[in-house]
């Protein structure tokens, strides 16, 4: 669960929608809580750049396409 | 009569025809008299679907004759009009001035059987068609963009510069044209194209398609198109077959074989190349299907991207959060509770209040009949009677004395009145 290793976007969207199914479970534990809660922001917010980055990198063909 | 003045007329003053007037005069002379011709089609043109051009010939004779007619005029046979096609012409004799071509102008054509070279090419397409070389569903469609074509046939015919030319307007990029010669009529033709359809299959991996072509002609003229061992070794090549044989009316059995026919060699080039502009096209509208479903792809990704950190942060939750959610539901709970208490006692006072009306209606029943035989009650009191004027009449022994005959003379009886009483004895006793 290291950011160090290039997930794929894929990747990032099965390790969030586990992270958010075990949340959503029965969890006692607080801290475990919050490790995973802290792990999800973090695909969160990679995710997030990757499909950012795709976005413009479409607009960018789009506009090299239409020109 | 006319005419002939006017001929005399010619002849009187020595005077030389023009070109015209000589053509009109001719003209004059042969086009009086109607006539029907039987022959058999060798060559037919229809052109911009207006006009009609036929070469007829004799079954055994090499003799040929033009005749030209409007596509309106034979219209209704033109379906069987065919190279070979044994037909009657209708029409009167012309001499057509621009070409100097004599010709019959027809205002009719029937067909009256099959010619002989057309009924074995008939023959060869049953049986080949029985075959299945024909069928449609093995025919392949064409490589959208192919860069290497075999092109068979004769070295410098018109066909092979048309193709050529129309290749060169509209092929771009880097197009390689393998020319195989082939022999397109006469004894050296069948060998020629077996020989080129061999190499074919050879060096299949080195081209893309394969065309065979040549111009019009007769039904003779194709023979070498018709022949069943170059049908046969069309048939099944590893790449696919283009032909383009003769113009638009003339059909050889290669054409059936093909696996894309055209009407003629510069058709044959156009149905292979794509011009820049329809190449073009195709580029603009595969571009906006791209962006579109790239576009499409990317907001399906975004928004389950969104749905996912929404429900990333709704289920992330602190014991305080369990807390809290157990204390709203809680209050939820007694508020329902709440609310079914306030609601029964709602009810209880509605049914008290309907319970109090009930025994109010009851009670004050009671009370009338009460008051009602209170006064009945009342109107009974002796005293009530006496005060009206009436007595009561007793023995010594207060036995009330109802009739005559409970007594006797002399007997002491007492009267009660409102007032007091008196002591009375009795004289007589009378019924009446």
């Amino acid at each position: 669960m290291s950011d160090k290793k290039t997930t794929t976007i894929g990747e990032d969207f099965k390790q969030l929608e586990a992270i958010v199914a075990k949340l959503s479970g029965e969890q006692d534990n607080l801290e475990e809580s919050i490790a995973l809660f802290k792990e999800g922001v973090r695909v969160v917010k990679r995710l997030k750049a990757k499909l950012t980055k795709a976005k413009v990198e479409i607009e960018q063909i789009q506009s090299e396409l239409e020109s | 009569m006319q005419q002939m003045d006017w001929l005399q007329d010619k002849n009187q003053n020595e005077m030389v025809f023009q070109v015209s007037e000589f053509n009109e005069f001719i003209n004059n002379l042969i086009s009086v008299k109607e006539c029907v011709v039987e022959g058999e089609i060798s060559e037919i043109n229809v052109r911009q679907n207006r006009w009609v051009f036929m070469t007829l010939k004799d079954p055994e004779k090499e003799e040929v004759l033009n005749v030209f007619a409007t596509f309106y005029q034979v219209r209704e046979f033109i379906n069987y009009l065919q190279v070979g096609s044994l037909v009657h012409v209708y029409g009167y004799p012309r001499l057509y001035g621009k070409s100097g071509k004599f010709s019959l102008s027809a205002y009719k054509i029937v067909p009256v059987g099959d010619g002989k070279l057309m009924k074995a090419f008939l023959e060869l397409k049953a049986k080949l068609e029985a075959e299945g070389l024909f069928d449609e569903g093995r025919k392949r469609s064409l490589p959208p963009y192919p860069a290497r074509v075999f092109l068979l046939t004769a070295p410098g015919s018109r066909a092979y510069s048309d193709f050529i030319k129309v290749t060169r307007e509209r092929g771009f990029g880097k197009i390689t044209i393998y020319h195989i010669p082939i022999r397109v009529q006469g004894v050296e033709a069948v060998p020629s194209i077996l020989r080129a359809f061999r190499l074919v299959r050879m060096y299949a991996d080195q081209a893309d398609l394969v065309v065979i072509t040549r111009g019009g002609g007769s039904l003779e003229d194709l023979q070498a198109f018709n022949d069943e061992s170059v049908v046969r070794s069309a048939f099944g090549l590893p790449i696919p077959l283009v032909s383009a044989i003769g113009h638009e009316a003339d059909v050889s059995l290669v054409d059936f074989v093909a696996d894309v026919r055209a009407s003629t060699p510069s058709n044959a080039a156009e149905i292979i190349f794509p011009s820049l502009s329809e190449v073009s096209q195709e580029l603009d509208l595969l571009n906006k299907s791209l962006i579109y479903y790239m576009n499409q792809k990317w907001q399906k990704k975004w928004h389950s991207f969104i749905q996912l950190k929404t429900s990333l942060v709704a289920s992330f939750k602190t014991p305080f959060d369990r807390v809290r959610d157990l204390e709203i539901k809680l209050k939820s709970l007694m508020e329902h509770y709440g609310e079914k208490i306030k609601w029964l006692q709602v009810q209880n006072k509605l049914k008290s209040e309907q319970m109090n009306r009930v025994v109010g209606q009851v009670l004050s029943v009671w009370v009338q009949r009460w008051e009602k035989d209170k006064s009945l009650l009342m109107s009974f009191d002796p005293k009530a009677v006496l005060k009206r004027g009436y007595s009561i009449t007793v023995d010594t022994k207060g036995g009330l004395i109802k009739g005559y005959d409970q007594v006797k003379k002399d007997q002491e009886l007492i009267t009660y009145l409102s007032k007091g009483k008196i002591k009375t004895q009795v004289k007589g006793v009378y019924e009446r």
